[in-house]
């Protein structure tokens, strides 16, 4: 494919991005490996530890394994409600409907909104004391107030609905690309067997879309799995743009990376982290794929 | 039956879609101390958050600072991306594939990971709390070259052959040919990429620190941190930053729906 040429030229066009991926991209990445063998912050010069930075991660820290419980409790909530709201959205969507451009529009509004409005948005909607969220549960419903973000176990699915919000509109717009290239037929034939419409999504839809879905869950964990803007301003001080750190109710992997670097200035354990965080990411990417993606190409 | 089911989950969706930015308005329109209990409109409608926000906040200059950073972070994006798309796409050389996967697989690292060494490359050439420190970075996305090169297939090659033989060098084929038959899939791209770069975040967080650089994004979010600051006007300062997107949101949602549909259906 293609037209045949020799000699430097086509190189040339490439030229720009190649230097600029080695730099950026692989000498960024040789150089995090680097660092995470050192103990360094801007000031002093790098100084070569070994292991150590792993080993204070892996055995000494418990704020490893508390980020990494915090980032699977957001990932179990994130996904499945992404899911969720991507795939009836989708479903309801895809024939013709009235103010369907209209629709379209609020469904893509929090997507097109920048990850801190909407923070900002829910962090004042759940605060204790003047949130309209404890108003309903308090003044019209008769609970308790509920400190919404004093723990892990409520401040999380707040976050992960938060996200869930935000990102309804870019499911939608994948799972309709999706159910509208199925074939009409055979939706058409099944309903004239006598299909239900829950049948037929059932039974016809979403084994046809089950590529979409398997490709919709791996960047939907992609993204929860590195989650980090909603959290850091969920879990801002009221004070100067700075974090809570360690004390808040929250601590992601990507949150517990950020501490770590540009808070407690420990770059080399960063790193560690970083690279830990990468892997098993990857992990879990193979084993979806092994267990999902099986399915998948068995259809 | 099951048309009523179907418009009453849409419009629900809708509603949850629209509330909180109701509700932000709502807040932004109304003085601290009436807030105790919620109200559908408030009247009058307190406009001061808004005037204290334009008056003690340099807005109209975050508004440029994220204008020019989104824009030339965009515009060095596909200028080398397409630039390196041609070559990929519509010519064929040696070692074409083996550098294009070689460069695919930087797609895999995910960004949490390339933050600190790209902090250390970025204070160490001297470019913290610039401009280019911000976009530079983003300006090589192998990302954006797959796209387009994936476009590029399409474009038949008869009408690259026939140029060639008519006496065209490369660049009048890649600037007479290619970039008109692309324009439509570029402005694609470019919005899309523009509005990922307007509300970024993370990383504009960590090479700007004095407040007259601050793009939207950062400078907003420190409203929320900042003493003595009343929810209102955070609020305010919310709405006033989602203005110049949301014009541009409506202006070409065409291209939104279009660029969007290229990243998924790759």
């Amino acid at each position: 494919m293609g037209i045949e040429v020799k000699g430097i030229k086509p190189f040339l066009f490439i030229l720009p991005i190649l230097i600029g991926i080695v730099i950026f991209g692989y000498g960024c990445f040789a150089y995090v490996v680097k660092l995470s063998f050192f103990k360094t912050n801007l000031l002093k010069p790098p100084e070569f530890v070994g292991l150590k930075n792993y080993i204070f991660l892996l055995f000494e820290s418990k704020y490893f394994l508390i980020s990494l419980k915090h980032t699977l409790y957001y990932v179990l909530w994130s996904v499945p409600l992404n899911l969720f709201i991507g795939l009836s959205l989708g479903f309801a969507m895809h024939s013709k409907i009235k103010y369907g451009s209209f629709l379209r529009f609020t469904y893509l509004l929090p997507w097109i909104s920048s990850s801190v409005i909407i923070a900002l948005i829910f962090k004042y909607a759940f605060n204790t004391h003047w949130g309209i969220v404890n108003w309903i549960f308090t003044d019209l419903l008769g609970f308790g107030r509920i400190r919404w973000f004093s723990e892990m176990k409520t401040a999380v699915p707040v976050a992960a609905i938060m996200g869930a919000w935000q990102g309804m509109g870019f499911a939608m717009i994948i799972f309709l690309g999706a159910i509208n290239a199925i074939p009409k037929n055979l939706t058409e034939s099944a309903s004239l067997e006598g299909a239900n419409t829950l049948q037929i999504i059932r039974y016809v839809m979403i084994p046809l879309i089950k590529p979409t879905i398997f490709f919709y869950l791996v960047i939907c964990f992609i993204s929860a799995f590195q989650v980090f803007d909603s959290v850091f301003i969920l879990m801002q001080q009221e004070l100067g743009i700075c974090s809570v750190g360690l004390q808040g109710s929250i601590l992601t992997s990507a949150y517990f990376t950020y501490v770590l670097a540009f808070e407690g200035q420990q770059f080399g354990v960063a790193a560690a982290m970083a690279l830990l965080m990468f892997l098993i990411m990857i992990i879990a990417i193979l084993i979806q794929r092994y267990f999902i993606g099986r399915k998948v190409t068995q259809l | 039956m099951k048309n009523t089911l179907r418009y009453f989950a849409l419009i629900l969706f809708s509603i949850a879609s629209l509330f909180p930015f109701y509700w932000m308005m709502i807040t932004a329109l109304t003085k601290a101390e009436w807030i105790t209990s919620p109200v559908i409109f408030p009247i009058p409608p307190y406009l001061n958050s808004f005037k204290k926000i334009l008056l003690y906040y340099p807005y109209f200059r975050w508004v440029l600072n994220t204008f020019i950073i989104a824009t030339i972070g965009t515009l060095g994006n596909l200028f080398f991306a397409s630039f390196a798309a041609f070559s990929f796409g519509c010519l064929r050389w040696r070692f074409r594939d083996l550098i294009f996967y070689l460069l695919l697989l930087t797609m895999m690292l995910p960004a949490f990971l390339m933050v600190i060494p790209r902090f250390f490359l970025v204070v160490n050439i001297g470019w913290m709390d610039t401009y280019w420190g911000v976009f530079i970075p983003g300006w090589f996305s192998i990302f954006s070259v797959f796209l387009l090169r994936q476009y590029y297939f399409t474009i038949p090659h008869e009408i690259l052959n026939s140029a060639r033989i008519d006496g065209a060098n490369l660049w009048q084929i890649y600037w007479r040919i290619i970039i008109p038959n692309s324009k439509m899939v570029l402005m694609a791209l470019f919005v899309i990429n523009f509005l990922g770069k307007w509300n970024e975040f993370f990383w504009p967080l960590l090479i700007i620190k004095s407040q007259k650089m601050e793009t939207l994004a950062v400078g907003v979010a420190g409203l929320g941190g900042t003493i003595g600051i009343e929810y209102n006007e955070i609020m305010a300062g919310a709405i006033l930053s989602m203005i110049p997107i949301l014009i541009m949101f409506i202006f070409l949602s065409k291209y939104i729906s279009k660029g969007l549909n290229m990243r998924i259906t790759f």
